[in-house]
């Protein structure tokens, strides 16, 4: 085994370019793999949770914000919106019947926060009927959220003294939310009166938008809960037909758009991941041909020195186990830096949830990566190790081949 | 052997590549946002000229070490602190931006991260490799 092992790092460091450009092989096998897995895993995990954080069976917004496609920007994106429907319409959407629970929130967007040159999403919710925002605080949060307190997503970074201010509002970051891998994490929440405030304050420094909004009552999008005994299809085709200028749609039909999305997705990857491991693999097991044909007269001396056909093909398996570990392991780690770090800005770029699994999940896939990439690898050597190991060494001796 | 003339380890000669492209990085696709219309700027340009600092300060040291071998170990363990500096510096002692999708979180952070752990690990192995020839 000391033999085979000392041969093979020997015949390695003889050809120093074709051991590099055959791990780089080894290592796109892994990256891809490692790469494409937790891509997909990530993207699996923010439709779940964007299907968790919805929380509702039926969301009514106003007709305008649904077929401009506002309030999937908002969820999706993080592109900041804002919409409201009028008071006459949401008591309407409250009188229908199969309602169990309605939850009002309000959207709004900031002209810029004090920090940074881009605005933020403001949703206002009532803290008595909301049952969408509260189960996400990530902080434990027992306090009754005060007029000017804030809860913000995930990803927003916060000031030391957790103040941020809109339209001269000042505001206190009293908590964060748990990160959902949707556009909700850079969105700030607050309850109806903060979103008064903050209107009643942009009205008087002259923002035109809010002219027709009256801070008391306004309401962009209702988050309903069927009652027992009522499907979602049923309430939100009742809202439709009997509420005018509101669209209520299920929450199930605005999953399976983005179902399919990463479907296409997950495709794409699947393809790329299959062509790039079809090309390594050729290439590597057309490489380890070309070095079993050229060192066939090397094997056929070893064989009459006393080498057994077990021996040789140990040579080879072992260069192709080594080659394929070292590629792989580097292979991973690149997949890790490019992915991990960069995770915000994959997520920005495929304008789908996307979630990372947890640390331990990520070792698995690692580790999985590895394990596949070494075996395949190794595999690619494994008909020139039988050919090798089954040569006439009289024959290529005296053939000079 | 003549010191000139012994064979540069290469862990030492891609740490100064890895360097130079850390630094050119910081000076182009890695640097933060511009100034804003009122002519200030956002609070992660002094995170960028920091990163800007420590990544020419890591050529200047991954230089010394590969072109002065006693200066070598020193090298490594100063580009491990300039790695460390340039991790924890952007977002923890210089705040960032708010919003994830801002240049400063989305892109130069991360790159800033990425060559800082090439730098941590080539200098973790010139001094490994290093440590054990001067054993031996």
């Amino acid at each position: 085994m000391k033999f085979a092992s000392t041969l093979a790092t020997k015949n390695m460091r003889r050809r120093p370019v074709r051991t590099a450009a055959m791990i780089l092989l080894a290592a796109f096998l892994a990256f891809s793999v490692f790469a494409g897995s937790l891509i997909v895993a990530s993207l699996r995990n923010g439709l779940k949770s964007y299907e968790d954080r919805l929380g509702a069976d039926v969301v009514v917004v106003p007709y305008e914000a649904r077929t401009h496609g506002q309030f999937e920007s908002i969820l999706l994106q993080g592109i900041p919106g804002m919409f409201s429907m009028s008071t006459k319409d949401y008591q309407k959407v409250l009188g229908r019947e199969g309602i169990g629970a309605a939850a009002p929130q309000f959207f709004l967007t900031s002209a810029s926060a004090s920090c940074c040159s881009v605005s933020v999403q403001i949703i206002g919710f009532d803290p008595e009927l909301d049952f969408t925002v509260q189960p996400w605080i990530r902080e434990s949060y027992e306090d009754k959220l005060e007029t000017g307190d804030v809860i913000v997503g995930a990803d927003l970074n916060l000031p030391t003294d957790r103040e941020v201010q809109f339209f001269n509002t000042r505001c206190k970051a009293v908590a964060q939310m748990e990160k959902t891998g949707t556009g909700l994490d850079t969105a700030v929440y607050c309850t109806m009166d903060t979103i008064e405030l903050i209107i009643r304050n942009a009205q008087k420094l002259g923002f035109k938008a809010f002219d027709n909004v009256n801070p008391a009552t306004a309401v962009s999008a209702v988050m309903i809960k069927v009652a027992d005994g009522y499907a979602p299809e049923q309430v939100a085709g009742d809202i439709n037909i009997h509420v005018k200028h509101v669209q209520a749609g299920q929450a199930a039909n605005m999953f399976s758009g983005i179902a399919d999305g990463l479907s296409s997705v997950s495709g794409i990857i699947r393809i790329l991941i299959i062509m790039i491991w079809i090309l390594a693999i050729a290439v590597l097991a057309v490489t380890f041909a070309m070095i079993s044909h050229e060192r066939a007269k090397e094997f056929a001396v070893l064989r009459v020195i006393g080498a057994s056909r077990n021996m040789l093909s140990r040579l080879l398996l072992t260069e192709s186990v080594a080659i394929s570990a070292i590629g792989s392991v580097c292979g991973v780690a690149a997949a890790a830096l490019v992915i991990l770090p960069f995770s915000s800005l994959i997520s920005t770029k495929l304008r789908l949830p996307y979630l990372m699994p947890g640390a331990g999940t990520i070792v698995l896939f690692a580790a999985g990566s590895l394990l596949v990439s070494i075996l395949a690898g190794s595999l690619t050597a494994a008909f020139s190790a039988y050919r090798v190991s089954r040569q006439d060494a009289a024959f290529t001796l005296r053939e000079g081949v | 052997m003549n010191d000139t003339k012994a064979k540069k380890p290469v862990t030492e000669i891609l740490a100064l590549l890895v360097s130079i492209l850390f630094l050119l990085g910081m000076m182009s696709f890695l640097s933060p946002c511009g100034p804003m219309d009122d002519g200030t700027f956002m609070s992660c340009h002094r995170a960028g000229t920091a990163l800007r600092l420590l990544s020419g300060a890591a050529v200047i040291v991954s230089a010394a070490g590969l072109f002065r071998h006693s200066f070598a170990r020193i090298a490594d363990i100063l580009l491990v602190i300039l790695g460390i500096a340039s991790i924890v510096i952007p977002g923890n002692i210089i705040r960032l931006c708010m919003m994830p999708e801002m240049k400063c979180r989305a892109v130069m952070k991360p790159g800033a991260m990425v060559f800082a752990i090439l730098l941590i690990a080539l200098a973790v192995a010139d001094f490994v490799i290093g440590s054990k020839k001067n054993r031996s």
